[in-house]
């Protein structure tokens, strides 16, 4: 029987693209739709819901479509371009080596074999999904001449509700804060830390907000470690700067958990370089907190008219930015209101609907009489 | 000193980035490791790791004789013409079917090689996480280390090192506040100060001054890759007491290097007494290193080559001045 079956390189829980994947299985699973996730390598914590990619060749049927979810290097690339089933790539973008290259040589190397390879899959895609125009523009350009954009799926809408002992942490934090007189802006990044998201820009303007406007400023920095390298010297350089009091540094929190520090802070501050999409962006906007960010990839797209676009992001023009805003209640609720709009506008709580619909149309394409399924199996 | 200690004016912009903002994020693309030991082994190791899967290490293909060699005629050029036309791909093949011959006799050793290094990798890994267990421990600097108080040598200071020379700037590292840096320049030296504190470098731009340069780096990592006989002279303070002995050593022998034959080298270094006494318990237990005696620097500073050395005891028990001539 003919399914809709996923590749993924890894499938890793909590993360973005791990999550998406699944969300997918379920979706198409629930509609009754045969699908199976197929992986180059076993993650220990979800090898009972994978299976390795060579195993397809025995389980493959007429009529199978195949979603590979395209994020980074992988050898199952080559190998899918290579089949002759109905091929969708759901592109999740891929950073630019030139970012890693002075960090991480061994990963600027894997980005680079990465847009190999998408140069190779995307002229074979019968179908291109993006998670936004920013990226469709990269996949067509690696020659997939089908793309659709559907934004990503697992954005919790509406947001999860914050948790209480977080929440009422930072609430004591504050007010201690404000006692000892030193109540300045809150400002929160949220992202990897990773060369391309730029969190050394926002450490060195919240370092000259809190020597000329605001000089109790903070910064809370959301993110993954994902890049050794440039997460030490993160910590190095705000050593160095006399931040370390000033901005503190959390990993591994849960959706509810983040919600608490969104709530916690007075602006989002995203000075990405890169951005296939940006979700810290929607989750700002869906939880009324104002943005300040970087005009960088599908960053204008996403925000809009709803928040501050800078299109310099050196220090002083980062701190005027913030320093207008923060200090114009009127303007912050205004732009806290376009963002809750913008947010359901987006009608993200169907992108998974949306998603599943797109696929399983083309599922009954590539079978339906001298559809590509047919032609191709 | 703290950083809100050192506010300047307000001052926000719509302009392009400032000299202070460029030097703020210069700092930062300084701790790139792209070029460094560790990152030059991590690459070599990737490379072996991958060979045999990229496209490298295909040998020359033979091409022959150049079909139009003997066309030419006897000349007396003939000669040259073989060693640049038969010898060079001769050569070049040579090298090549060398390289294959070796790769096949090393086939059965290879796995040892392999193993070898990656435990070499792995040492190297080992010892790279030692570098800094304090830092390593702390989420803080030990910031309870006082500034030292440079006043007492500031007056001496320029007659050390004599007339300003043309052959490179005078380095000051750590050069804090400012003030050895005006001093060597009111009396007509190219001065450029290194600081690793951030809020320092930027008081440093915040204060009048504009032929100023600091440079917002660690004094031993901008002294390394410093370039021979580059700069007229280095004074060291404040860095000379912190570091651990190797990194003392270190920093004295990229100082030499850098300064060159007859350069001036200052060292304002912390009494041990005084040091002890000042420093808070935390502080003191924990610092990396300690200040070494003076008759201790003035062995060190010999055994890497400076000359005429003095010994200037300080006036007030707090900081001592050694000076010297790298020798020719």
């Amino acid at each position: 029987m003919s399914g809709i079956h996923q590749f993924v390189p890894m499938l890793h829980r909590f993360d973005a693209v791990g999550e998406h994947t699944r969300a997918l299985r379920d979706q198409l699973a629930a509609q009754g739709v045969t699908t199976r996730i197929y992986t180059e390598l076993p993650d220990p914590e979800t090898v009972d819901e994978t299976r390795p990619y060579l195993a397809y060749e025995e389980e493959a049927e007429p009529g199978d479509v195949l979603v590979y979810q395209f994020a980074t290097e992988s050898v199952m690339a080559r190998w899918l371009a290579a089949r002759r089933e109905c091929l969708v790539v759901n592109y999740h973008s891929v950073t630019p080596p030139r970012f890693f290259a002075p960090w991480n040589n061994g990963i600027a190397r894997l980005q680079v074999d990465s847009l190999y390879e998408l140069a190779e899959i995307g002229p074979r895609a019968d179908l291109g999904i993006a998670v936004s125009e920013f990226d469709a523009a990269e996949l067509r350009e690696a020659g997939c001449a089908s793309t659709v954009v559907i934004p990503v799926a697992n954005v919790a809408t509406p947001p999860t509700p914050p948790d209480p002992v977080t929440a009422e942490r930072l609430r004591r934090e504050r007010d201690r804060r404000r006692q000892e007189d030193a109540g300045g802006a809150r400002w929160l990044s949220v992202g990897r830390l990773a060369p391309n998201k730029g969190h050394h820009d926002t450490v060195a303007a919240l370092f000259v907000a809190r020597m000329t406007t605001d000089p109790g400023a903070r910064l809370t920095l959301v993110g993954t470690p994902s890049e050794p390298n440039y997460a030490h010297a993160l910590r190095h350089y705000v050593i160095s700067l006399g931040l370390s009091g000033a901005v503190d540094f959390v990993s591994s929190i849960d959706d509810a958990q983040l919600s608490a520090y969104y709530g916690a802070s007075d602006v989002l501050v995203m000075l990405s370089d890169h951005e296939g999409f940006g979700v810290p962006l929607v989750e700002a906007m869906a939880r009324g907190v104002p943005v300040v960010a970087y005009d960088a990839g599908a960053v204008s797209e996403v925000l809009g008219d709803a928040g501050v676009l800078l299109t310099r992001k050196h220090p002083r023009h980062v701190v005027s930015a913030l320093h207008r805003l923060l200090g114009d209640p009127a303007e912050c609720e205004r732009l806290m209101a376009k963002g809750r709009e913008r947010v359901a506008g987006m009608d993200l709580a169907n992108a998974g609907n949306r998603l599943v619909a797109t696929v399983r149309a083309l599922a009954d394409d590539a079978m339906a009489p001298g559809g590509t399924g047919a032609a191709r199996s | 000193m703290t950083p809100e200690d050192a506010i300047p004016d307000a001052t926000v912009s719509d302009d392009g980035p400032e000299p202070d903002e460029v030097e703020l994020l210069a700092g930062f693309d300084r701790l790139r490791p792209q070029g460094g030991l560790k990152w030059g082994f991590d690459d070599a190791m990737r490379r072996l790791s991958e060979r045999g899967t990229g496209t490298g290490a295909a040998g020359i293909p033979w091409e022959g004789l150049p079909e139009d060699l003997w066309q030419r005629g006897r000349s007396a050029r003939i000669g040259q013409r073989f060693v640049g036309d038969v010898a060079g791909v001769l050569a070049s093949t040579l090298a090549a079917d060398a390289r294959k011959a070796a790769d096949a006799a090393m086939d059965d050793r290879l796995v040892a090689t392999w193993d070898a290094l990656r435990y070499l990798a792995a040492r190297m890994e080992s010892l790279a996480s030692r570098v800094d267990p304090i830092g390593a421990l702390l989420d803080e600097p030990l910031e309870p280390i006082p500034e030292p108080d440079v006043s007492v040598w500031s007056d001496m200071l320029a007659g050390w090192f004599g007339s300003p020379h043309s052959s490179g700037p005078v380095i000051v590292g750590e050069s804090g506040d400012g003030e050895l840096t005006a001093t060597l320049r009111r009396a007509g030296h190219r001065v450029c100060g290194v600081e690793p504190r951030g809020w320092e470098v930027w008081r440093t731009f915040g204060d009048p001054g504009p032929e100023d340069c600091v440079v917002f780096s660690e004094v031993a990592e901008f002294l390394a890759s410093a370039e021979d006989n580059s700069v007229s002279g280095v004074v060291l303070v404040g860095v000379v007491d912190r570091l651990e002995l190797s990194g003392k050593l270190g920093l004295l022998g990229n100082t030499v290097r850098a300064v060159g034959p007859a350069g001036t080298v200052v060292l304002l270094v912390s009494d041990q007494a005084a040091w002890d006494e000042n420093l808070p318990a935390v502080a003191r237990d924990l610092a990396p290193g300690r200040p070494l005696h003076p008759e201790t620097w003035l062995f060190l500073l010999r055994r890497f080559g400076v000359v005429d050395l003095q010994w200037h005891p300080s006036p007030d028990g707090s900081m001592h001045a050694l000076v010297g001539t790298v020798g020719r």
